[in-house]
């Protein structure tokens, strides 16, 4: 009445096992998590990438991508909801984080990368 | 291997394993009612898929995210209620997986409640005795054995684990530089707007690195509570206020990881035994003797 199951074994070996695995490996398979919480140094220099897209001279979207993101799935998205006259611009943003103004943060230096159009990608000079 | 077997395998009393039933579950309910994800679903532009959230060709509709919270809110509460625990239990977690995927699809996948899903698959994986006592159709009988041990003790080992792994990680990429380095500062300084407290550690470097040196102590000497248990009246409450503090700090809400830490290894029989001494009526003392 009071035993273990038959699988109780097997079940925490490999959920443990997956648990250390995916934290050694490292893979990210969620929720079995690599568990990477600001593991990396930071620098006194803050760099992203934004995709930002434009509604009748309004910024309706302003979202942080990775360095890499393909435009197509980012222009396919925001076409989809804004119609297909919609361009998606890629923005390379730097702050410095002592810069700031009281408590808030000065604002960042933004550089336009490239922009995302139904005709192709138009890489800025 | 045969001792580690041994702790794992060890009786345990059927109430701890119910309130941790109980207590997930209240949790996942309460985290799934947290989130306003069909707003999510219509705002976000982006469907970047993570792992298992690929299955979908898109962004789940609002209505499919409104559906799919109502029954993961009704079957966690289900759940906790002891009721039809084979289906609630695993309707619960599933939709708690896609509305979780679903955040997690959004360029940034989040820990958050990681632990609290790890947890909850294990008390499926307990089958049945998950559901032997307290629960509100079944009799409250009291019930001892192995089956009701080890999926607390699995759950106390993940726990652990992934305190352990978040410092291995920190060891692995930053090395002794995360304490020593003004790394803590900048994370601090990185938010948009930090607050007084979060400025109040950046400003000073000392402080900073002292913050530093304490979580990653913690995080590195969590595995201990597994075979010290004297050792979680001091690590447990240690970790509890560290995601306090990183809360104020940063406004990063781990709750439901802190909870789901305080959930599993709180003894709950012994809490409500306690309880039940401490407010009933002792009986005065010309009554025993009669």
């Amino acid at each position: 009445m009071g035993a273990a199951p038959r699988y109780a074994r097997p079940f925490v070996a490999i959920f443990v096992g997956m648990v250390v695995v995916c934290a050694l490996a490292p893979l990210n398979l969620w929720p079995f998590s690599n568990w990477e919480l600001f593991s990396r140094l930071r620098g006194p220099v803050e760099s992203y990438w934004e995709a930002v897209v434009e509604d009748h001279g309004l910024v309706v979207v302003d979202d942080t991508i990775r360095p890499h993101t393909a435009c197509l799935p980012l222009l396919r998205s925001a076409t989809a909801r804004f119609g297909p006259a919609t361009d998606v611009r890629i923005y390379h943003v730097e702050r410095l984080l002592s810069d700031r103004i009281g408590s808030h943060a000065a604002p960042p230096y933004r550089t336009l990368v490239a922009t995302c159009t139904a005709k192709g990608v138009r890489a800025q000079s | 291997m045969h001792r580690v077997d041994r702790w794992i395998f060890a009786p345990e009393d059927a109430r701890r394993l119910a309130g941790a039933r109980i207590g997930l579950c209240l949790l996942l309910a309460y985290r799934l009612s947290a989130h306003d994800y069909d707003a999510l679903a219509a705002r976000h532009v982006r469907f970047l898929p993570h792992f298992y959230m690929d299955v979908f060709a898109h962004m789940p509709s609002p209505d499919l995210a409104s559906a799919l919270q109502a029954l993961g809110i009704a079957a966690a509460l289900a759940a906790g209620l002891g009721l039809a625990l084979r289906i609630t239990l695993p309707v619960a977690l599933v939709c708690g997986l896609i509305l979780n995927g679903m955040l997690n699809s959004t360029g940034r996948v989040m820990v958050r409640d990681a632990l609290l899903m790890l947890c909850l698959a294990v008390i499926i994986a307990a089958g049945r005795a998950a559901g032997d006592v307290w629960t509100v159709r079944g009799p409250n009988q009291k019930a001892f054995g192995e089956r009701y041990g080890w999926p607390i003790r699995s759950a106390m080992i993940v726990i652990a684990l992934a305190y352990f792994f978040a410092s291995v990680q920190k060891w692995r990429y930053s090395g002794f530089d995360w304490v020593t380095s003004d790394n803590l500062r900048w994370i601090l300084y990185a938010q948009p707007h930090p607050n007084g407290f979060a400025l109040f550690i950046a400003d000073r470097p000392l402080l900073a690195h002292l913050f530093a040196a304490g979580a990653l102590l913690l995080e590195t000497s969590c595995p201990l509570v597994l075979f010290v248990p004297r050792l979680r009246w001091l690590l447990i409450p240690a970790v509890l206020t560290m995601h306090v503090a990183i809360r104020i700090a940063l406004g990063l809400d781990y709750s439901a990881q802190a909870l789901t830490v305080l959930i599993v290894f709180v003894n709950w029989p012994v809490v409500v035994d306690w309880t039940r001494r401490t407010l009933a009526p002792t009986p005065a003392a010309r009554e025993i003797a009669r």
